[in-house]
């Protein structure tokens, strides 16, 4: 039998909630590579508005949660193959084909690498939604309290709204990149362009890069870095384990100390919550557990 | 971001067959015995390094490959190619002005030339092959990455030919693996074909029909001037 009800509105859920997502921050950096072709990045958040909607089935959905980027440094290194001359078949025989070919010569002393650092931190905008129930634990203490956490069902992150800005930003800075390991002597820039047959497709190769920058973004920094997956494990274990929605002190002070006595508390044997589509219901029974 | 570009490549005035820098091979067919040769890389007419070749029926490799511009030169039975088959003399290092020669020591009563590991290499009996007096049938082959005014000049006769290599064109995509390199006939009598036009980086085979001592010269550089305009092409947001 519950002995102590008390239920939240939608609206007060939401308040509590925003304990909850102010108290949430998140930084990471990886960096990974992939033949002649790397990528990086460092990121910093934090998360602004988003609401809160009860449903019947006893959860909630956490709607349209911004991720405001503090920062997100975003960077892709390369190594350009194929600045060499000589190759050319010396000698030719029949039936076996070249059996002797002119030694390969570096333009330059290595294959050159390159790195490009973008600044996307004001220019991609993203958000999270999550689908939760209620779910109570019970921490041990000192002082012992019962606690209410959400816990996740699914989490989304919305692919992120990427500017076409951003293409023309990451392929100006490597065509730059690029242009400048090339002396601007004529003899060797013209052999040199003329062994890349075009600077962006070169790069373009190398990277693998299609039409679509949101999508080549995307699939790096969410993919091959696991950027998304790291983002969504970081927010359901706030939302399941560091900062739980509610917490009540067991015992419970029912009345606080004064001059003459000292406080009343009450045992909570048990704690209980369910969500419909108007309030959060907690339900305590008085007793120990 | 690093680069670091191979000069030497491009300050190269000059490559002859024994004037051997990165721009120059030479290529001698062996014979068909089965012998033990020495080797000796001289450098500006003064001998720098020393090496044994051994041709024997139990090696594959129809093509044995020589750095004589490497520091540490093969001992005795790490350099082996197969009877009637052939030699690169080469330079993957910076370094110019190298010639060779193949000596064929006496014959020592063990036939084959067989020998041991770490035995000196033999550098003296007849000179089989010399690179400052190129054969009949051996070859001198040469990419030229500057462009200009060459001459190529058979020392031995005097006789000299001009030719021109021409600009690299920067919108016309150069793979200089697949460029077909032109042959070059260097008879007695004259260097044919003369006077022609090759592309940057472009192969070129002179195939020795007589003796030979080739010189290429860069006579005057085609400077041109810098090219400034570039096409970029720009990402549309995907429908």
């Amino acid at each position: 039998m519950n002995h102590i009800t008390a239920a939240a509105s939608g609206k007060a859920v939401n308040q509590l909630f925003s304990e909850i997502r102010d108290n949430f921050s998140f930084a990471a950096s990886d960096a990974d590579g992939w033949g002649p072709f790397g990528a990086y990045y460092g990121v910093d958040f934090h998360l602004e508005n988003g609401s809160v909607v009860l449903y019947d089935d006893n959860t909630v959905q956490i709607k349209e949660l911004d991720i405001k980027w503090d920062t997100l440094q975003f960077g892709v290194t390369l190594d350009i193959p194929g600045f060499k001359v000589g190759g050319w078949c010396i000698l030719w025989l029949p039936i076996i084909g070249c059996v002797l070919e002119f030694p390969e010569i570096n333009i330059f002393g290595d294959d050159p690498d390159v790195d490009i650092g973008l600044d996307l931190s004001g220019l991609i905008t993203s958000e999270i939604s999550a689908r939760a129930r209620p779910n109570i634990e019970y921490e041990v203490g000192p002082p012992a309290r019962w606690q209410l956490y959400l816990e996740p069902i699914t989490v989304d992150l919305d692919v992120f709204d990427i500017p076409d800005i951003i293409g023309d930003l990451l392929e100006d800075a490597l065509v730059d990149a690029v242009g400048a390991l090339i002396p601007d002597i004529p003899i060797i820039k013209d052999l040199i362009l003329a062994i890349l047959g075009g600077l962006v497709d070169l790069v373009r190769d190398i990277l693998d890069l299609g039409d679509d920058i949101e999508e080549w973004l995307s699939d790096v920094l969410g993919v091959s870095l696991g950027l998304f997956d790291l983002i969504l494990t970081a927010v359901a274990q706030h939302l399941l384990e560091d900062l739980p929605l509610y917490e009540l002190d067991d015992p419970f002070e029912l009345l606080g100390a004064t001059a003459s006595y000292g406080p009343v508390k009450l045992p909570i044997a048990d704690l209980t919550a369910k969500v419909d589509s108007k309030e959060l219901v907690l339900a305590a029974e008085i007793g120990a557990p | 971001m690093k680069a670091v570009l191979n000069h030497t490549l491009f300050n190269i005035r000059e490559v002859g067959t024994d004037r051997l820098n990165m721009l120059g091979v030479i290529v001698h067919r062996m014979g068909k015995e089965e012998e033990l040769l020495g080797g000796r890389i001289l450098q500006r007419g003064k001998e720098v390094g020393r090496f044994a070749l051994q041709v024997t029926a139990r090696c594959e490799q129809p093509t044995c490959k020589v750095d004589i511009g490497a520091r540490r030169q093969p001992l005795r039975h790490e350099l082996q190619v197969a009877p009637g088959g052939h030699v690169v003399f080469q330079v993957s290092g910076s370094g110019q002005g190298y010639g060779v020669q193949l000596v064929r020591p006496p014959r020592d009563g063990r036939g084959d030339g067989e020998a041991d590991v770490g035995s000196p290499v033999p550098v003296a009996g007849e000179t089989v092959f010399d690179s400052r007096k190129l054969g009949p049938g051996d070859l001198f082959a040469v990419t030229l990455v500057v462009p200009g005014r060459y001459t190529v000049e058979e020392e031995l006769s005097g006789k000299r030919v001009g030719f021109r290599v021409t600009r690299a064109n920067p919108d016309k995509p150069l793979r200089p693996a697949r460029l077909q390199p032109v042959e070059i006939h260097v008879g007695s009598r004259e260097i044919t074909p003369a006077d022609f036009e090759i592309g940057c980086t472009q192969g070129q085979v002179y195939a020795v029909q007589d003796r030979a001592r080739l010189r290429i010269r860069l006579e005057e550089v085609d400077r041109g001037t810098v090219r400034k305009d570039r096409t970029i092409r720009r990402w549309t947001r995907a429908k």
